[in-house]
């Protein structure tokens, strides 16, 4: 009784801790430096980098997607309705949520391993006595990161992953580019495109905000820097299915389908 | 008598229900070298920690240049910062940077100097130390002496008043710590730094302090020459320097 109580404020202890991290980092995003070559620096390290293994992600998205939803359509004879029905699901949900729930993977517990290595280290305090803001640079900066940079990679996703579909289509069905690009753009609309990216912008925050706070409190020494890494990547990944469910109703009450 | 710079006024901090410092008082003196002594987990480093406000005590008051650590922030924290040092156990180089961009981290970013001046100091640090060739090596190149050595260049790049010292040359072969220690003095002699400097090691301590205080269970019982601390009467400070350990 007494472990679940303690697991349950340790539980609310981190979620009020999460929340002033945040808030701090609302403070003091507008105040100068703004450390311009930095931020561009963590967008490739953090960003660029994180192409390869999303190529293949969209890929294979788009792929099973298509082979899955095949025979399911033709039963049905509404195989025509495949391209739409991929390309729906991808750039609503599937592409924007599984980028972001890799980059979660990668970059999060990059950022939380770093900043706890660095934590217990001492090199922040040795920044911190060099009077210079480690929040500012260490925190604000791989924030704004990845904020950037994951709304890019979905888009980039989102496109391998109709390239995926299209070659699941053809292995099945020869259909040419142009009538696949065709069904797809008339499938999509304004409104399919811009709220799935958009909710991605949320979902790098996250992403940034989550590994940047497990790892500037790191305890316990080099134990603490799996733990900061492997926890940056839970709470990362479920805070990004709960803001999904959020905005998807949000967005669905101000473009109703 | 020379001013008191930095000046402790009935500290006391506990972690839980752990006292690590219990109604500390101590003062030093420009341009002095204090050395603090006492067994692992008596607060010395927690007393430094607290001096330079990376640490906040439950109780009593610290100041600085006359200046209210407590209440410092913002723009004079970082007043009181530039003119301080801090050479961590570890050296705590940041290992994402080469030497080079160690050095420079904060003369760019806070002290706000022309590359020129940043280039001609980073040079002097270096020579100082006697790692010039090192210059574009990154931390994890370098041996535990080499880390020191850019450790103690990083803190003396901004020409502080006070360096603190967390056990310089903790790790070290006694030669690399005979040689940092006399870095260390010569480095004070010529800049006219004021020190503190927690250490274990009897061989750095004799080098470079011109005081000396005990620690112990977060009191200081000893304050006063070294002479005197090695040679004192007390029972648990014999035993702490003396080198007879088959008894």
């Amino acid at each position: 009784m007494t472990k679940k109580r303690n697991s349950l404020i340790e539980f609310f202890a981190t979620v009020g801790n999460l929340f002033n991290f945040t808030l701090h980092f609302f403070k003091v995003f507008f105040l100068p430096p703004y450390e311009i070559d930095v931020i561009k620096k963590h967008m490739y390290d953090l960003g660029v980098k994180t192409f390869p293994i999303v190529s293949v992600t969209g890929f294979i998205i788009g792929f099973v997607l298509a082979l899955q939803s095949e025979p399911v359509l033709r039963r049905f004879g509404a195989e025509a309705f495949l391209p739409a029905m991929v390309s729906i699901s991808v750039v609503r949900e599937l592409g924007p949520v599984l980028t972001a729930i890799i980059f979660a993977g990668r970059v999060s517990s990059g950022i939380g391993a770093e900043i706890a290595s660095m934590r217990i280290t001492e090199q922040i305090d040795a920044m911190e006595l060099s009077a210079i803001d480690p929040y500012k640079y260490l925190v604000v900066t791989r924030v704004i990161a990845t904020t950037l940079i994951l709304p890019i990679l979905a888009v980039y996703v989102i496109v391998i992953a109709l390239i995926g579909c299209y070659v699941a289509i053809i292995l099945s069905t020869p259909t040419s580019v142009i009538y696949y690009i065709t069904a797809v753009q008339d499938a999509l609309s304004f409104q399919d495109f811009i709220p799935g990216v958009s909710k991605t912008f949320v979902f790098g925050f996250i992403v940034g905000i989550v590994g940047s706070f497990k790892g500037y409190y790191a305890t316990k020494g080099t134990e603490g820097v799996g733990i900061a890494s492997t926890s940056a990547v839970v709470l990362s990944s479920l805070l990004i299915l709960i803001f999904d469910a959020v905005l998807v109703k949000i967005t669905l009450i101000i473009w109703p389908m | 008598m020379a001013n008191v710079i930095i000046q402790v006024k009935n500290v006391s901090k506990s972690f839980d229900d752990f006292v690590v410092l219990d109604n500390v008082s101590l003062d030093v003196y420009e341009k002095e070298n204090l050395v603090i002594f006492g067994k692992s987990g008596t607060g010395k480093s927690v007393l430094l920690k607290c001096i330079v406000k990376l640490l906040t005590p439950d109780k009593g008051t610290i100041s600085i240049f006359d200046k209210d650590v407590s209440k410092l922030k913002g723009k004079e924290l970082i007043d009181v910062r530039k003119r301080i040092s801090f050479l961590f156990q570890s050296a705590a180089l940041y290992d994402a940077m080469s030497v080079r961009e160690n050095l420079e981290f904060a003369l760019k970013k806070v002290f706000k100097l022309e590359q020129k001046e940043i280039n001609q100091r980073v040079e002097w640090a270096l020579d100082s130390v006697g790692l010039l060739n090192a210059i574009d090596k990154m931390p994890s190149d370098l041996s535990g002496g080499m880390r020191k050595r850019v450790g103690l260049a990083r803190a003396i790049i901004t020409k502080p008043e006070i360096i603190f010292y967390d056990e310089p040359t903790t790790g070290l072969d006694p030669i690399t710590t005979k040689e940092i220690s006399l870095l260390i003095k010569k480095l004070q002699q010529e800049l006219n730094i004021t020190s503190v400097t927690i250490t274990h090691d009897m061989i750095c301590a004799k080098i470079i302090a011109d005081r000396s205080i005990f620690l112990k269970d977060g009191k200081i019982i000893y304050n006063g020459d070294l002479n005197s601390l090695f040679n004192s009467k007390d029972e648990f400070l014999r035993n702490f320097f003396s080198f007879d350990v088959i008894n």
